[in-house]
């Protein structure tokens, strides 16, 4: 499976809540950031995770990093009940879903013209 | 008279003997028995016009015996052909009826079996798909080598960014 294909089925991380989350943007409290990524993290892309995810939510954000062959590659991010989702696992799943739904359609094509035969 | 040996008195007894017994005999016979004859021929004639009218008569029961057999004969023929047709006419909704149940349920076992072809189809690409997913997976998770996994952190890095 080429890379570009891999970037057809998912060109941006996934965002899967409200970016203006109110429980995300009160106060000014640090807020928990669970990430998951396939390899150590450099310090330097730790600091630019933190400093993304912090202009993201506008606060002070604390990384809570784990080692996860699971997701290939790539980074999960949860923060709350937002979740930013860039593994390669999930651009595999889309890439997925996206195979089956065209089988779904290329099967739909060849029954229409059986079921407009008289 | 007397020379040719006639008795001119007996000569006028025996005539007037002889007219009287024709009287009676006339009166006393002759009519009673013509009469008798009469009535009998009389009838004799009644019979034989009695018997003709009986012979009319069963020669008209025959006829009409004959026609009502014949048309008894033609209506049980028509009746048998109205029959026949009937259930000929019967026979071949059967047969139509029979031919389009046949031809309903031969197109929807050939429906049937198209959709289930249709639907292992489905399936079976699916497999694949699921297959080929699974087998890409197993060969990124070995095959991607430290520098690549530090790209695609760059790549997520600078797309969260623009979030």
């Amino acid at each position: 499976m080429s890379d570009s294909a891999l970037h057809q089925a998912s060109s941006r991380p996934t965002l899967s809540a409200a970016i203006g989350d109110p429980a995300l943007q009160s106060g000014d409290a640090p807020i928990n950031a669970q990430v998951r990524v396939a390899v150590a993290l450099h310090a330097d892309e730790q600091a630019r995770l933190q400093a993304t995810l912090e202009q993201l939510v506008g606060r002070p954000v604390v990384l809570d990093v784990q080692q996860d062959a699971g997701i290939l590659g790539g980074v999960w991010v949860r923060m709350g009940d937002m979740v930013i989702d860039g593994t390669l696992k999930a651009r595999l799943e889309e890439l997925d879903e996206l195979l089956c739904a065209q089988c779904h359609l290329l099967l739909v094509a060849e029954d229409a013209p059986a079921r407009n035969r008289p | 008279m007397g020379e040719l040996g006639l008795d001119l008195r007996l000569l006028l007894s025996q005539a007037v003997n002889f007219c009287l017994i024709a009287f009676i005999l006339h009166r006393l016979l002759y009519k009673p028995l013509l009469a008798n004859l009469e009535a009998r021929a009389r009838r004799v004639h009644e019979g034989m016009e009695k018997a003709d009218e009986a012979d009319r008569l069963l020669a008209e029961a025959q006829a009409r015996y004959k026609a009502e057999i014949e048309r008894a004969h033609r209506e049980a023929h028509e009746i048998v052909e109205q029959g026949t047709r009937t259930a000929e006419q019967h026979r071949q909704e059967l047969l139509i009826a029979a031919r389009d149940e046949a031809q309903q349920i031969i197109a929807r076992a050939q429906a049937e079996a198209q959709r289930e072809m249709r639907q292992g189809q489905i399936a079976l690409r699916q497999e694949i798909v699921d297959l080929t997913i699974a087998a890409a997976s197993q060969v990124l998770g070995k095959s991607l080598q430290e520098e690549e996994h530090h790209r695609l952190i760059e790549e997520f890095l600078a797309e969260a960014s623009q979030l």
